[in-house]
């Protein structure tokens, strides 16, 4: 069953076009995403351990993925033994109705949540304030997001696309309508103090806390929470409800091999061997502790997943949302994360988009957002193999008509012609007579048809009056 | 140099090492009397109370071997220190809100990331290691292991703690425009003093 994503109805030309003349944007972005990537590089020298546990950790999560049909119900079996519920949503709306109806039997009235981006794919908030509930994001990244109405730029980095001038404003604005002390700087300290300040509130009068979760152990019914600020162990500490909200891809089978990859997502994310918080849920508290739930539900989404399963796109639900693929990729780097869409960005946006979705949103994401260069696929921890995925779904995309017939059709006699070396030098005859209609001082300034696009921004030198080809047809006899 | 060490002086190092690059410091006490010398360090650099307020809340639990330790009457020579140990009273959470310490034990350690594991028990908190603005954790050096997968396999076999968590440092972001802030939701200061049982 195909699951549903959100989908910015903007083209793509105008999406793209925003991203690359919003210098802010491009600046901060550039600024995050540089800072991971050497990070990441960084991280794993002189710590060969932290290779060996990630090719552990690829082969144990391929196998889990595999093994799913079976993990599933352990995982359940696992949680509920420990004493909490557990829920199985086959798409976005059965999830969002199971976290909703959680919370107004309970006559939740606040609720704090930790980072995750599958609540961003579920547009899980949007749902429980249509329901008349209070959600507050914690994660500061997406607090300032969240206040500002957008969604998420980077993975790991929500906010990656704002700088502190615009976060000051938003804070501002936000004490002028509660009342309270602003920031009294733009200086990240102080914007970093005002959130600590207006969020310790939230986290103390919350009466259900929402997580994602990085993984979810079958074995041990535990789902591993992974933050730097914190804001995890207030989320599952403080309220007496909490509703973890797990994607059916982030089951490992058991205790051992969660050893070996639980520090993969800090390794490739941020450049640190782990985490400041590593945080463990494995049921409601028990008689006689203070911390944590009395009420612990485990709402499990497939939302599209299964449908990879079984298939050549398998390894993408491998994929444990460092964020590794888009600080590498240059097409990200200029364009930003709105640019894509969609909730996820970058390669994995790219291939995970169409496939989850059955390419029911942003079909034009494996044509438009790459330019084949394999960053992606060397930087991936999780040995995904991004670029040659990309290529797959553009296959794929011709085959299921997707592609304007227009186009199709000029590629298709494109490679036709190319096909021969005597169809490559008549169509370089045809070039250099069609080109004179778009010369202009020697250079070429636009094309017809679909080499219209490749003229935007750049121009061309002409085909020349004699190729080599040509130049060495004339010579050869010569000798050489 | 380090083949020479025994293997928990190996891990005692590297966990010094990797919990000060995290952005931790860390005192080596050896002895009763060591111990109390690095709290008293510990204090001056962790817990930094308001002069103006009368009282200022510590909230505490140790691992057994400190427990005969008079963590109070300790604490009260640094200034109008009031200590609550863990479970001395209903209300903990309102006690960590207000605390301007907290100090734990830890369950074990881990050498190659420098983290350590707490977890949520009747005798044992993690609240006094994150709603205070600083935390001091008391690490038994035969506590340290090298690996975190180390760590856990200690916890397998037996029945899990239903919450638990490892830290390793202090609470950051670098949300706004990539800069590294310290000190966000958590604990902006933390300390561990690895000492000998
Ligand atoms: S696809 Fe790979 S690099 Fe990209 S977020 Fe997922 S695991 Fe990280």
């Amino acid at each position: 069953m195909a699951g549903t994503l959100p989908a910015d109805p903007t083209p793509w030309h105008e999406r793209r076009d925003a991203g690359l003349s919003d210098s802010t944007m491009r600046r901060t972005i550039g600024t995050v995403t540089k800072r991971f990537s050497t990070g990441q590089r960084q991280v794993f020298n002189g710590y060969p351990e932290g290779a060996t546990a990630r090719e552990a950790a690829v082969k144990a999560k391929r196998q889990a993925i595999r093994d799913l049909d079976t993990l599933l119900p352990r995982l359940r079996d696992s949680v509920e033994t420990n004493g909490g519920q557990t829920y199985l949503a086959r798409d976005a709306t059965e999830a969002v109705a199971v976290v909703v109806k959680i919370a107004q039997s309970r006559k939740v009235q606040r609720i704090i949540k930790t980072k995750s981006m599958l609540t961003e794919e579920l547009q899980l908030n949007q749902a429980l304030q249509e329901a008349g509930l209070s959600v507050v994001e914690t994660d500061l990244g997406e607090y300032i997001i969240q206040q500002a109405h957008e969604t998420p730029s980077h993975i790991l980095a929500p906010a990656a696309h704002k700088n502190r001038d615009q976060i000051e404003t938003l804070f501002r604005d936000d004490a002028r309508e509660k009342g309270i002390t602003p920031p009294n700087s733009n200086n990240a300290e102080s914007l970093t103090r005002y959130a600590r300040q207006r969020l310790r509130e939230d986290f103390l009068h919350a009466d259900m806390g929402i997580t994602g979760g990085n993984f979810a152990v079958a074995e041990t019914g535990t789902v591993v929470l992974i933050t730097n600020e914190g804001n995890a162990d207030m989320v599952t500490t403080l309220p007496s409800i909490l509703v973890s909200v797990v994607g059916i891809e982030k089951i490992m089978d058991t205790w051992e091999t969660l050893g070996t990859i639980i520090q993969q997502p800090a390794m490739n994310g941020i450049g640190q061997r782990l985490s400041s918080y590593t945080t463990f849920v494995s049921g409601p508290r028990r008689e006689g502790v203070v911390e944590g739930p009395v009420e612990w539900h485990l709402v499990l989404v497939d939302n599209g997943r299964n449908l990879l399963r079984g298939t050549e796109f398998e390894d993408v639900l491998s994929c444990i949302r460092c964020g590794a693929c888009l600080n590498v990729c240059p097409v990200f780097r200029q364009v930003g994360g709105h640019a894509y869409g969609s909730v996820y960005p970058g390669p994995i946006g790219i291939v995970e988009t169409p496939l989850l979705t059955d390419w029911r949103i942003l079909p034009e994401l494996p044509t438009v957002g790459c330019t084949v260069c394999h960053a992606c696929g060397e930087a991936c921890p999780m040995e995904i193999d991004l670029p040659h995925h990309i290529i797959q779904l553009r296959q794929e995309k011709v085959r299921r008509h997707l592609v304007a017939s227009g186009v199709a059709r000029s590629y298709r006699w494109w490679a036709k012609m190319w096909a021969t070396a005597s169809g490559y030098q008549r169509s370089l005859r045809w070039a250099r007579w069609g080109q004179r209609l778009y010369l202009k001082q020697g250079t070429l300034h636009d094309a017809p048809g679909i080499a219209h696009g490749w003229f935007v921004s750049r121009n061309m030198p002409p085909v020349a009056s004699e190729t080599f080809h040509e130049w060495w047809l004339k010579h050869r006899q010569g000798g050489t | 140099m380090t083949s020479t060490l025994c293997p928990d002086e190996a891990n005692v190092r590297e966990f010094s090492q990797r919990w000060t690059k995290a952005g931790g410091m860390v005192w080596e006490a050896c002895g009763y009397d060591a111990i109390i010398k690095a709290v008293e360090q510990a204090w001056y650099q962790l817990a930094i109370p308001d002069p103006s307020v009368s009282v200022w809340p510590v909230i505490y639990w140790v691992n057994p071997e400190l427990q005969h330790i008079e963590w109070s009457q300790i604490l009260q020579q640094y200034g109008p220190v009031k200590a609550w140990e863990w479970g001395s009273r209903e209300d903990m959470r309102q006690v960590a809100t207000t605390a301007v310490l907290g100090i734990t034990g830890c369950a074990w350690a881990v050498a190659v990331t420098g983290s350590v594991a707490l977890y949520a028990s009747e005798t044992t908190g993690l609240w006094p290691s994150i709603l205070p603005p600083a935390h001091l954790v008391l690490v038994a050096r035969q506590r340290i292991v090298r690996t975190v997968a180390e760590g856990l396999r200690q916890m397998a076999g037996a029945p899990l703690p239903p919450l638990f968590k490892i830290v390793t440092g202090p609470s950051m972001t670098a949300d706004i425009e990539g800069t590294l802030v310290i000190g966000v939701h958590g604990p902006g200061r933390v300390g561990a003093i690895v000492y000998d049982v």
